[in-house]
């Protein structure tokens, strides 16, 4: 929210997101150095964090809301953040995120250009398809980001092996947001589903997470649930996560050999109830369901063409092959991007409404930096998703990987 | 039965009127300002039915012209249907107006065509699935040419990112009306049983005026649901016209018209056997 007023206030937009980048970061470190609730430790295997702070979750909430109504101070803050421009491209990329065929919208998506205070440009992007409510898939979206971003500051380096804690201990911090998500939220929250139904079932909720982090030399890719990232290199696809289904083998190893059952119906289900077997949240079905990350790390290559993340809605309909000759497509017909300058992909919409209320599908992009290409084919692959009579909602997020042009 | 009459031959798209298209009756097709009674009402969904059958046959050539019609002559084209289904919506609010109770168990369409009856109409949210499931014919249509480096036509498969996104959030914004409707049919249906009325019954409902009067005021909380209903069912049409091109408008309501006149057909045939197989008289218009 941050970034999307700041940015609609710009004159030059390199400075501008970086500086709104810069001022997300800032308040949410300043938050991190107060103090943090204690974490049950059983569950994480890397303990060497566990001092840092993590209660930025009511002050993340109180930020969005004061940039939502301020955006006088995000232009203060702009200027005051004094933050020459970085050589680095922004960059380009595009997201569709629909509801379809269905009546509930639990798909988030988040994206934050330049998410790190370091040195090199970090994008971030995440995918999260929530089940029995959209609530944790929303918290993801709000949080993660700034979680991550916490995780690799306290990491020290940004050596691409230091990633897999990273992402690692992200997803965990999340996970116990997510658990205590009914008793840690302000009241002026608006209430949700879960909490209309008799008796409550806030614990009942999940969300899958797919992020990446894309820097100038990696692709990072943490995953938990079916969600999925994928690469096209040199016209193949690489898929960077691998989709954690109950009959996976070593998914339904584990799940048994903690005492879980998977039950067929409607399907492979985790104790015939949830048709993944990762996820943050779903309380009640830990330890079967479980939220620890399959991680990547991936050398970018002049090869790569893009980066397609997107949930299930997707992916039960279209193969990762047709996904990236449908984006490689719409590259080859837009024809070669401008390096410096991005087209204005989308003209503003009812979206923008939602963005005030703080429910938008897409939270932290400016709709005047989608990139054409990217936007195109983000769209072409929902509707291709909705085409194929994809039953689920739908979200893609694509990013244009590609070199020296 | 007749399923489309011939299109009038002498119609050029460009007499109809322009959106927000002005009533839309005219001597042409008889659908002339009903007198708002049921069995006027049935005479006019007949009359209307034909009309829409013609309207189709002209959307179907303007879809496949070539070369294509010229984008005015879609607008006025796509108003003068939009303009059909307003003209509908108003002679139905005046026949509620009448007798609500008949709007609600309609003799005019078929059974089959009552399993999709959503507070006496069709379900708004159905015009979204509409919308994706041709739209989504259309682009898989097109989609080898555009792999192989050809450019999308303009039809609902060319649908854009903003279009797209409107899309999404009318529909979010008609299923949040959906349900207030409903919460408000439900509200009526439950108020069926109020003291007042449990006390008529308790003496046989004898009391036949104090019987009418109760049974008229529950009537008229569900023809408030009836009036929500037919609005949201017009203003969601308008609302997805409104969001396409005129090209994409024509198809979006040809398949909106194909569908509704082809369940309407097969209902009534199967009816019509139904009625033939029971040695029943043949159901009421």
């Amino acid at each position: 929210m941050a970034e999307i007023c700041c940015e609609e206030a710009k004159s030059t937009p390199a400075t501008a997101v970086a500086a709104a980048a810069a001022v997300a970061v800032a308040v949410a470190s300043s938050a991190l150095e107060r103090r943090r609730r204690r974490l049950e430790m059983r569950r994480f295997r890397i303990a060497t964090d566990l001092d840092a702070p993590a209660e930025e979750d009511v002050r993340a909430g109180k930020r969005l809301r004061l940039a939502r109504t301020a955006s006088g101070s995000c232009a203060d803050a702009v200027r005051d953040c004094e933050r020459p421009a970085l050589p680095e491209r922004l960059p380009r990329y595009g997201v569709s995120s629909v509801r379809g065929r269905r009546r509930e919208m639990e798909d988030a998506v988040s994206i934050r250009p330049d998410f790190l205070s370091g040195a090199s440009k970090h994008h971030f992007f995440g995918v999260f398809d929530g089940h029995g409510c959209s609530h944790v898939a929303t918290l993801c979206q709000d949080r993660m980001h700034e979680v991550v971003a916490d995780e690799h500051n306290n990491a020290g380096s940004g050596e691409e092996t230091a990633w897999k804690g990273v992402m690692e201990r992200s997803f965990a911090r999340l996970d116990e947001q997510a658990t205590s998500w009914a008793s840690s939220r302000s009241a002026d929250e608006p209430a949700c589903r879960c909490e209309q139904q008799m008796p409550s079932r806030c614990d009942h909720v999940g969300s899958t997470a797919v992020v990446a982090v894309v820097s100038p030399t990696h692709v990072v890719v943490g995953n938990a649930g079916d969600s999925r990232a994928v690469l096209s290199r040199a016209g193949v696809p690489v898929a960077l996560s691998v989709d954690h289904k109950p009959d996976r083998p070593d998914e339904l190893a584990r799940i048994e050999a903690a005492g879980g059952r998977v039950i067929y119906w409607d399907g492979p289900r985790v104790l015939g109830v949830l048709a993944m077997s990762r996820a943050i949240g779903d309380g009640y079905l830990k330890p079967f369901v479980s939220s620890e990350p399959e991680v990547t790390v991936t050398e970018r290559t002049d090869e790569d063409e893009c980066l397609i993340l997107a949930s299930d809605g997707l992916w039960d309909v279209v193969t990762n092959e047709m996904a990236c000759e449908v984006v490689r497509a719409c590259f080859r017909s837009n024809g070669p991007p401008a390096p410096a300058s991005r087209p204005d992909g989308v003209a503003p919409t009812a979206a923008d409404a939602d963005a005030e209320n703080g429910s938008a599908v897409v939270k932290g992009m400016s709709k005047a930096d989608s990139d054409k290409a990217c936007s195109d084919a983000a769209v072409l692959l929902a509707k291709l998703a909705l085409a194929r009579r994809s039953a689920d909602n739908v979200s893609v997020v694509v990013v244009d990987l590609r070199r020296g042009i | 039965m007749t399923i489309h009459p011939p299109p009038p031959q002498s119609t050029p798209i460009a007499m109809a009127a322009t959106p927000p298209a002005p009533p839309a009756h005219g001597g042409r097709n008889g659908s002339s300002p009903a007198p708002p009674s049921t069995e006027s009402f049935a005479k006019f969904f007949e009359s209307w039915i034909a009309e829409q059958s013609r309207d189709l046959a002209e959307l179907r050539a303007a879809a496949s012209a070539d070369p294509a019609t010229p984008e005015a002559d879609l607008r006025r084209l796509v108003g003068r249907v939009l303009g059909h289904y307003e003209h509908y919506y108003r002679t139905k609010a005046a026949a509620a107006a009448d007798d609500v109770l008949r709007m609600f168990s309609p003799s005019w369409i078929s059974t089959t065509e009552n399993l999709y009856l959503w507070c006496g109409g069709w379900r708004p949210t159905a015009a979204f699935h509409l919308l994706y499931t041709k739209s989504g014919m259309q682009l898989e249509h097109q989609l080898p040419n555009f792999l192989n480096g050809g450019s999308l036509e303009g039809d609902l498969g060319d649908l854009g990112a903003g279009q797209l996104q409107a899309a999404d959030q009318l529909q979010r914004r008609t299923i949040t009306r959906e349900r207030e409707i409903e919460d408000a049919a439900a509200s009526a249906q439950e108020a069926l049983a109020t003291a007042r009325m449990v006390e008529l019954a308790g003496g046989g409902g004898m009391d036949a005026e104090a019987m009418e009067r109760e049974m008229q005021a529950k009537a008229d909380g569900m023809k408030r649901v009836l009036e929500m209903a037919d609005a949201l069912r017009l203003e969601t049409m308008r609302g997805v016209v409104a969001l396409l091109r005129p090209a994409q408008a024509v198809h979006f309501l040809l398949a909106a018209a194909e569908l509704h006149l082809a369940v309407h057909d097969f209902g009534r045939r199967k009816d019509g056997r139904a009625g033939d197989a029971a040695a029943l008289p043949p159901p009421q218009p």
